[in-house]
């Protein structure tokens, strides 16, 4: 009895997979509606980050490295209108990646890694100074509140086809 | 009264009563059966995640439609070639086989629970951004709009290799 138990045990010992998944959500946006009018958003409010088919690296018309990503974005996203490169409020910023169709998808991942991690940040800033806890300490409501002061607006621009 | 003594310290340890182990593996088992997950696809493409640290856990398994994106293995190298493919459950599939695919999973779920669904993209880190970006737009167009970049925890400078 205890043999055929014994047999059974390490047949399922070795066929056990126990990992969970992890991974970067998202949510794309709707199909595009023809008759949607595209907003006219500001340049301002735009951080635009290009990565090209090298993997290189561009924010706002310069050349930068991966480690500067998260810092642009937390200026960009907490400037409150101060410096007029950057957003004017929280609620309007946007962050507009593009990329090539050549792009690594390594690459992709941590440029989007970065720009999660800065947002991520400001909003555990915020919820510590609010509430004193962080952010996915808060309950639904509180963390509703924040999102809504700082809204993760993620553009993705279409690579081109050729 | 010496003797009886004596008597105690004879015989050595007396051995351990095995009537329980049955039961101990039988737990065991249960447990283990229980917890098992089998592996429901076969692998057809190579794929190693990339590194991220944002990552969020996907909890319910049965939500989770998963796409793989990769060089196909070396027993397909030559039939499909060394550029990376899709594979859709157990087959190669091209960007048009999509939305079919999706289209078949939401209508293995039950009705309340295909808003939740998940598209799991599992890409290898190398491939381009093209084929990626290809899947995101078909998949727009059939309103999957969840998806999810698996990938394993890890610091992201483990990605420039």
């Amino acid at each position: 009895m205890a043999d055929i138990a014994f047999l059974l045990l390490i047949f399922f010992l070795v066929t056990t997979t126990m990992e969970s998944m992890y991974g970067v959500s998202r949510k794309l946006p709707p199909p595009p509606d023809p008759d949607q009018e595209i907003p006219i958003v500001k340049d301002r409010n735009i951080l635009e980050i290009l990565i090209n088919r090298n993997d290189q690296l561009m924010i706002e018309d310069r050349p930068a490295d991966f480690s500067e990503i998260k810092d642009e974005v937390i200026k960009h996203i907490t400037n409150f209108g101060k410096n007029p490169k950057y957003a004017d409020n929280p609620e309007k910023a946007v962050v507009n990646i593009t990329h090539d169709r050549g792009t690594s998808y390594k690459t992709y991942i941590t440029v989007y890694n970065e720009i999660l991690h800065a947002y991520n940040e400001v909003r555990n800033k915020e919820a510590m100074q609010r509430y004193g806890k962080p952010f996915d300490k808060l309950s639904k409501e509180q963390q509703d509140e924040i999102k809504k002061k700082f809204p993760q607006i993620i553009a993705e621009a279409t690579p081109k086809t050729r | 009264m010496a003797s009886k003594f004596r008597k105690k310290k004879e015989g050595g340890t007396p051995a351990i009563s095995t009537a329980s182990l049955p039961d101990i593996v039988f737990m065991l088992l249960f447990f283990f059966m229980v917890a098992t997950v089998m592996r429901d696809t076969n692998k057809l493409v190579n794929v190693q995640l990339p590194y991220a640290d944002q990552v969020q856990k996907l909890e319910k398994k049965q939500l989770v439609s998963n796409i793989f994106v990769g060089v196909p293995i070396e027993k397909y190298q030559k039939k499909y070639g060394k550029e990376p493919r899709i594979q859709l459950n157990d087959k190669f599939g091209t960007v048009e086989d999509i939305q079919p695919f999706i289209l078949a999973e939401r209508n293995a779920r039950r009705e309340e629970l295909r808003p939740l669904m998940i598209t799991s993209i599992k890409a290898d880190k190398d491939v381009n951004m093209g084929i990626i970006a290809d899947i995101k737009e078909k998949l727009r167009e059939v309103n999957a709009l969840k998806i999810n970049y698996a990938s394993r925890k890890g610091d992201i400078s483990q990605n420039k290799e």
